[in-house]
């Protein structure tokens, strides 16, 4: 089926995602209607009987909903009924918000029904300076139980709207000026709904009239004309021309007995039995005048973005406990590594360490204690003298001791006088040892001395003189 | 199946939300969350500490020692060991064996035992035994059986070291000569206990 959607600019935005499913409810004044809007699907279904309260309401959309086969869970619903109220409104100026508390305190205080009220705000044009608003009204208790019997089967209420919100849309289909006020009839059931607006589809007012199922001519003449008062008086308006929607209705009502100066006149607009079903299904929850609670229609996303947060904390947490783990763990891995390898290159330098100290030690030890080749220094450094003496020397006392940097020893003796003479002696002698066998290296002596100039020499003898070497073995 | 999985989906939201589900979950969640990074912080934060000391190091230059080298060592200090004196005993006997050496060379003799000295060059087993030997001559020459004598002090088969020698003359021979004797004894069971 190939719907027409009207423009965009009424007070029901169409929704084109056609992918959605939606089931669209018309209950105007016992009349119930149910149309199914899908991206494939399009079914629907009218309820033979009336449908007047709460309990036939839930029958109804329970069996709407088996009969449209009805898989989804949103239900925009389009309402007429004896609960609804219009009022007008004014505030000074202000913000929207500042202007949402003070309708709240005057809605409050003008008790419209026994207990709260829900309510939704359409602006009109001002008068001397102050903002109006008409006033969609319904009790909250009213509209809470119908978001519950909803509930109940699993459906989700996220629209309510009064039946402006549909007429609204042919005000400006109707072939009027923008500016010119007109007068919008359309029978809902057992009633009349009078929609007071302007060309370009501004609404101002809205009424409606129950008639009981046949039309009392008088009746609708005095309202009509009671209605066309009240613009003159609220907006001055001079309505001039009244449109009815529905042939059978403009049938009816186009012989009334009205002023000459209103002229009735049919709606350019094709009837069709789920009309007001059709153009609520394709609506936008967003659009002006829902009466469906706030609570309800957020709580669903807010829930889920809740549900949402929750399991996103909770994914966070335990990723970031399994990230902090691992790293800590790996921490701990690398940190025991780090103390084996160390261990194991400390023993290994432990062992290399002992092992030096026990190969310096036994180094040591060898040297010290020697072989039993060793050579007998103190024997064989005598048995040298013997030889390394000359026959004018005379040796008187040796001492040769083993000290911590070896061998050294002290030699005294006596010369005899020679023709060459002591020193050249001496020299002779002294340079026989340092060059012999044990190599001396001789550290003082008498010959030292006396070319020094420190000594003089003393003889024992008349023809020896004394001498003494002090020396060490290289 | 898209039904089921939105019903499916939808459960999960109710129960997520729940409060009696939703509040403690989000509790253990945050402490959790904070657990994890206070354990993360102090983890990246410091330093990777090594619960040991510092490494000590082998000097530069060090020689590589094997097991190998430090065995070779080992047996060829324990061979010349064996020339040590093991007993204590021991020293009397050669005493006893120099003394008569140097009667026959017709020497008179003086023995004089001084105090052991232990720890010798810094080894705990090792003691030096020092005894002062004096040597006078009967007849002359004296010398030479003095140095004969030396040979003998020398050849005892243990290390008994002359480390010391005084000669002293007298007219034109060798009047005495004092030699200093180093007895070079290991206590076995300090070197086992040093080891």
């Amino acid at each position: 089926m190939l719907r027409v959607i009207p423009k965009a600019r009424g007070l029901l935005v169409p929704v084109l995602d056609m992918s959605r499913k939606v089931l669209g409810i018309s209950w105007l004044n016992g009349s119930f209607s149910a149309a199914l809007e899908g991206s494939s699907l399009s079914a629907s279904w009218a309820c033979p009987t009336p449908v007047n309260d709460e309990p036939a309401f839930a029958s109804a959309l329970a069996e709407a909903v088996r009969q449209t086969s009805f898989s989804g869970s949103k239900i925009m619903l389009v309402l007429d009924h004896r609960s609804l109220l219009f009022h007008v409104q004014e505030t000074p100026p202000g913000a929207d918000k500042l202007i949402d508390q003070l309708l709240e305190r005057a809605v409050e205080k003008s008790q419209f029904f026994p207990e709260q009220a829900a309510w939704r705000r359409l602006s009109l044009p001002s008068a001397k300076g102050r903002r109006r608003f008409l006033l969609a009204l319904l009790p909250s208790g009213f509209v809470r139980g119908l978001a519950e019997l909803c509930a109940a089967q699993r459906l989700e209420l996220v629209g309510v709207f009064p039946l402006v919100s549909v007429l609204a849309e042919h005000l400006r289909a109707l072939p009027v000026p923008e500016e010119e006020t007109v007068l919008l009839g359309a029978r809902v059931g057992d009633a009349i709904h009078l929609l007071l607006g302007k060309g370009d589809g501004a609404v101002l007012f809205s009424r409606t009239i129950v008639t009981g199922a046949s039309l009392v001519a008088e009746r609708l003449v005095q309202e009509l004309n009671r209605t066309r008062q009240f613009a003159q008086q609220q907006f001055g308006a001079h309505v001039s021309r009244l449109f009815i929607f529905g042939s059978e209705t403009f049938r009816v009502i186009k012989e009334l007995p009205v002023r000459d100066e209103l002229t009735i006149q049919a709606s350019p607009i094709a009837e069709e039995p789920l009309y007001y079903a059709r153009q609520v299904a394709a609506a936008s929850p967003r659009a002006a005048l829902n009466l469906a609670p706030r609570s309800e229609r957020f709580k669903k996303p807010l829930q889920r973005l809740a549900a949402v947060a929750v399991a996103a904390l909770f994914c966070a947490s335990v990723a970031v406990a399994v990230l902090a783990q691992l790293t800590v763990r790996a921490r701990e891995r690398a940190e025991a590594n780090r103390a084996r390898q160390w261990q194991a290159e400390e023993q290994i330098r432990s062992a290399a360490r002992t092992l030096q100290r026990q190969a310096t030690r036994w180094r040591a030890f060898v040297d010290v204690v020697g072989s039993t080749n060793d050579a007998p220094v103190a024997e064989l450094f005598a048995r040298y003298l013997a030889t390394a003496v000359p026959d004018a020397i005379r040796l008187a006392h040796v001492d040769l001791h083993k000290g911590p940097a070896g061998w050294s020893c002290r030699l005294e003796g006596f010369a005899r006088e020679q023709a060459e003479g002591f020193l050249a002696q001496m020299e002779d002698f002294e340079r026989k040892l340092r060059t012999g066998i044990f190599n001396l290296r001789i550290t003082d002596s008498t010959y030292q001395r006396l070319l020094a100039g420190t000594a003089q020499p003393a003889g024992a003898r008349s023809n020896e003189r004394a001498f003494f070497i002090t020396a060490t073995i290289q | 199946m898209s039904d089921i999985t939105q019903r499916v989906g939808q459960r999960l939201v109710q129960q997520l939300t729940r409060p009696c589900f939703a509040l403690p979950l989000v509790m253990v969640s945050i402490a959790l969350l904070a657990f994890s990074l206070m354990r993360l912080s102090r983890a990246c934060g410091t330093a990777v500490p090594v619960h040991a000391s510092e490494l000590r190091p082998i000097p530069a230059g060090a020689e590589v020692v094997s097991a190998e080298t430090v065995t070779e060592l080992q047996t060829i200090a324990r061979t010349a060991a064996e020339q040590l004196v093991h007993d204590r005993a021991e020293v009397p006997r050669i005493l006893s064996r120099l003394e008569q050496s140097a009667r026959a060379l017709g020497l008179q003799i003086d023995i004089s035992i001084k105090p052991s000295r232990t720890n010798a060059a810094g080894f705990q087993e090792l003691i030096i035994r020092p005894v002062l030997i004096r040597l006078e001559h009967r007849d002359q020459p004296a010398f030479p059986r003095v140095l004969e004598w030396l040979r003998h002090a020398s050849t005892t088969g243990r290390k008994v070291e002359v480390n010391a020698l005084t000669l002293q003359s007298q007219a034109e021979g060798l009047a005495s000569a004092q030699a200093e004797l180093y007895f070079w004894s290991i206590n076995t069971h300090e070197q086992s206990a040093a080891k």
